[in-house]
């Protein structure tokens, strides 16, 4: 029998962002833990975006430290990051327009962090998993825009990631795809944990095991879905009642 | 000569420099700052303004005051009616897009003065002394001309900085600068302010070429080393800042005129084009200018 | 091997065979001129490594040249070495002189980066010139009768031969195109490309571009040093023309003829201009008019070269 210990994936202790005056993310504690889908809400501004930047080294710390299995991150630069398992995908779609769908991928799975299969194998594995396969020889910059939000996360993907954040990635996609979309990360879930700031509180509720809840660049509230929708303080902030 | 009357005289020279300098990188550092395009032809438009003052001299027989009057006028203006024509049918083109427009200032470098070369030959060419009059201190006497110079050139820049704060069309250049597409919101046709910026870019490193010509000389391929000092000035200034390039102009014609008195002037240029390499990579806003993007 | 790799292949060597067999059907002129076409190439090859492959636009790539230039001439002019050595010498200084320029230029982009690479490339002419002494400026050096001969792989060879030179150009230009073609098709290749389309994108999947920056830059300014190293040696002449700008706008002209971003392109390129202007200065003295307005077409209609024109309608497979 194995008992499934909750294990700690990233912390983050004190973590703040200044940009000259401007308190982005002010002094943020934050536990992550393997395997879940943690969504982290609130309204514009609240330092949402800044944070996760912070996580994955897009943006320097002001203050404070980010552990990442049990090893200290926060002074290396993005691109070691990722390799140690951090994927991040851009609120703007940010792929390489002028390349194919496929080479796109590929250069995502260059620096996977597993590569005990060989690169094709990963790439293919990728397209597949995110539903788009048949578009692989297509010109990435020539897909419509909801399939260019998958690639991005196909690209997130095939870096067989152990923490895939995804930055509003159901922004502008409609019913359906969103519904897709929701498949995606579910399935994406079996081997990585995700972390997803997300406005559409249908797909909140529906995949986030646990919410964070953001507001002036501090956390307001944390727990679980039921817990956040009755917290009062959350809907003054954010659900606007 | 004594030391103190000897470098009386550096100074004077390198302030006929520093004006000159100013007006030239001036033009430079708008058309960076308004359009964020490096123009790589302007020490051709500046070749070009002395140039056209020989030939329009030329028309003109009797007192060369006459001949340099006209070119004044004339140079600067014929050159920016050729550089608003370049704006319009090439760099508009290529959409002002960095690498592109570099490209294509540069092929328009070599044609301005390769079609300068074929139509006005390889030759050095004087242009006459508009007055001669000369201004006696103690020491030495001083040629009135180059303190013309300087005068023209303070009241040129001071021409510039009235327009650009105290006129329409120096807040719409400015608003352009600002926030390109804020701008064409509110019915500013960049697209024109584009033109006339560049076109007055030129236009001031010809007039800048027209008052140095009876100094120097002008030849064909005069307009490289204006260029690159004026890399140097609007670099050091900081990109895209007025007042920055102006007092970087200053400074740098000063110590150029200075130091090339004292030391070699290879050397000199050795060290000081290292130096300015050297800010534009750790210090990228400049010594003088607040920071703006690349 | 995909059918694709098999054409490439065959095209490229078939381009090199015939180079090869060009030059028992060349008249003396031509083969002269070919023979500088192929270490202009090479030079040009180096050049788009940085600017086709990995979108850095250098504007002083003369100074490699050149380093490769004055470190072979030098060493054979006044130390009297070899020339297998010499050439060596020349290669090392381009090693040296494009990891140093790299650390410092490559903390800069784009527009930035053009400017400071062209200051640098104008601060090694400005050094040749002021050492004067020992490398007579503009008026060079010409090499001297020891480094005419030398012995390869047992054989005495003279670079007074035109033969000799033009085949040992060709050795030269087959290694270059080899070793661009292997790194531009394999993972390398790859991430340079990802740099060239979104530099931001390609940091966050885990590249250090930086350093794949500082990597590609040696590579290209040691291709280049090796041109000019080459240059020095066969043609037995240095001098400070070859550093100035109009060196650095060369390769440029070059590669956007050619195509950027192609292997072929900039040889393609290079075999190009050097007959135009060399048709032109029969005419006029003014024959840079010609690069000029070259310069100004490919910028406005054909932005990608020719060969990138032709891969794009007809060849999607050409590297």
């Amino acid at each position: 029998m194995v008992w499934v210990v909750a294990m700690t994936l990233l912390s983050a202790r004190r973590l703040s962002k200044y940009f000259g005056g401007l308190r982005a993310v002010d002094e943020v504690n934050f536990e992550l833990e393997t395997g879940e889908i943690r969504a982290i809400i609130g309204p514009n501004g609240a330092g949402k975006t800044t944070f996760v930047s912070l996580l994955c080294g897009r943006l320097e710390a002001t203050d404070g430290s980010i552990i990442f299995e049990n090893q200290d991150i926060t002074g290396l630069p993005a691109f070691k990051r990722a390799r140690q398992g951090i994927a991040y995908t851009f609120q703007i779609t940010s792929i390489y327009s002028k390349l194919s769908v496929r080479e796109n991928v590929a250069i995502a799975a260059q620096n996977a962090t597993d590569k005990s299969r060989d690169a094709a194998y990963r790439v293919q594995d990728a397209l597949t998993r995110s539903g788009i396969p048949e578009l692989a020889d297509e010109i990435a910059g020539s897909l419509a825009y909801g399939h260019q939000r998958v690639l991005e996360v196909a690209m997130g993907l095939a870096m067989s990631p152990k923490l895939l954040i995804l930055d509003e990635p159901t922004q502008g996609l409609s019913d359906m795809e969103i519904e897709q979309f929701c498949e995606l990360v579910s399935d994406i879930n079996n081997t990585a944990t995700v972390l997803l700031i997300e406005h559409n509180m249908h797909v909140v509720m529906k995949l986030a095991q646990r919410i964070t809840v953001m507001d002036r660049g501090r956390v307001l509230a944390e727990g679980l879905p039921e817990e956040i929708r009755r917290n009062d303080a959350v809907q003054a902030a954010y659900l606007g009642s | 000569m004594d030391f103190g009357p000897f470098l009386f005289l550096a100074t004077l020279e390198g302030l006929v420099q520093a004006a000159v300098l100013c007006l030239i990188a001036l033009g430079l550092s708008l058309v960076f700052g308004v359009m964020r395009v490096v123009n790589v032809a302007h020490g051709e438009f500046y070749m070009l303004g002395a140039v056209l003052a020989w030939w329009i001299t030329g028309w003109f027989a009797g007192n060369p005051a006459i001949g340099f009057v006209a070119a004044i006028i004339i140079g600067p203006l014929l050159v920016g009616v050729i550089a608003y024509f370049v704006e319009r049918l090439i760099l508009r083109k290529v959409e002002y897009d960095p690498e592109a427009t570099i490209v294509a200032t540069i092929g328009i470098l070599y044609i301005v003065q390769q079609l300068v070369l074929i139509t006005f030959g390889p030759d050095a060419r004087p242009v006459d002394t508009p007055f001669y009059f000369l201004i006696e201190f103690p020491w030495f006497g001083y040629s009135g001309y180059k303190l013309l110079v300087i005068c023209a050139a303070i009241m040129l820049l001071l021409a510039v900085w009235y327009v650009i704060t105290r006129t329409r069309l120096g807040l719409v250049m400015r608003a352009t600068q600002y926030d390109r597409e804020t701008a064409q919101n509110f019915g500013i046709a960049v697209n024109q302010v584009y033109a006339i910026v560049f076109a007055t870019g030129a236009g001031l490193a010809a007039v800048a070429a027209v008052l140095i010509v009876p100094i120097q000389q002008a030849h064909y391929l005069m307009g490289r080393d204006p260029l690159l000092l004026s890399f140097i000035v609007v670099i050091i200034g900081g990109l895209g800042s007025i007042r920055g390039t102006l007092v970087a102009a200053l400074i740098i014609g000063l110590s150029d005129g200075i130091i090339s008195v004292f030391f070699s002037p290879t050397l000199a240029k050795m060290v000081s084009t290292l130096l300015v390499a050297m800010v534009l990579v750790f210090k990228p806003e400049g010594l003088f200018g607040s920071r703006s993007q690349l | 091997m995909s059918s694709e790799q098999a054409k490439s292949i065959f095209l490229h060597a078939g381009v090199l065979a015939g180079l090869f067999l060009l030059q028992f059907f060349l008249p003396e002129y031509h083969h002269l001129s070919v023979t500088r076409i192929m270490l202009l190439a090479v030079f040009a090859m180096g050049f788009n490594l940085l600017f086709g492959y990995t979108g850095l636009l250098s504007l002083g790539h003369a100074m490699f040249f050149a380093a490769g230039m004055y470190g072979a001439g030098l060493s054979a002019y006044h130390l009297g070495w070899s020339v297998p050595l010499s050439f060596m010498v020349g290669i090392a200084c381009g090693v040296v002189l494009s990891l140093a320029i790299g650390l410092i230029a490559l903390r800069t982009t784009g527009v930035a980066f053009m400017i400071v690479t062209l200051m640098f490339s104008q601060v090694a002419y400005l050094t040749i010139v002021y050492f004067t002494t020992y490398t007579r400026g503009d008026e060079g050096l010409v090499m001297p009768e020891s480094a005419r001969q030398f012995v390869l792989f047992g054989q005495q060879l003279s670079l007074t031969h035109p033969g000799t030179r033009y085949n040992l150009a060709l050795m030269l230009l087959a290694i270059v195109m080899a070793s661009v073609w292997l790194l531009v098709r394999g993972d390398f290749g790859r991430s340079l490309i990802a740099i060239r389309e979104n530099e931001a994108r390609t940091k966050m999947l885990g590249y250090n571009t930086f350093l794949i920056k500082l990597k590609v830059l040696v590579v290209s300014g040691t291709i280049s040093a090796s041109s000019g190293a080459g240059y020095a040696l066969m043609f037995a002449y240095i001098g400070s023309s070859f550093a100035t700008i109009q060196y650095s706008i060369d390769p440029l002209l070059y590669t956007l003829l050619g195509g950027a971003g192609t292997v072929l392109g900039p040889f393609l390129g290079t075999a190009l201009m050097f007959y135009l202007i060399d048709i032109t200065s029969e005419y006029t003295s003014a024959y840079l008019l010609v690069a000029g307005i070259v310069l100004v077409i490919l910028v406005l209609f054909f932005p990608r070269g020719l060969l990138g024109a032709v891969r794009n309608r007809w060849f999607g497979w050409l590297p």
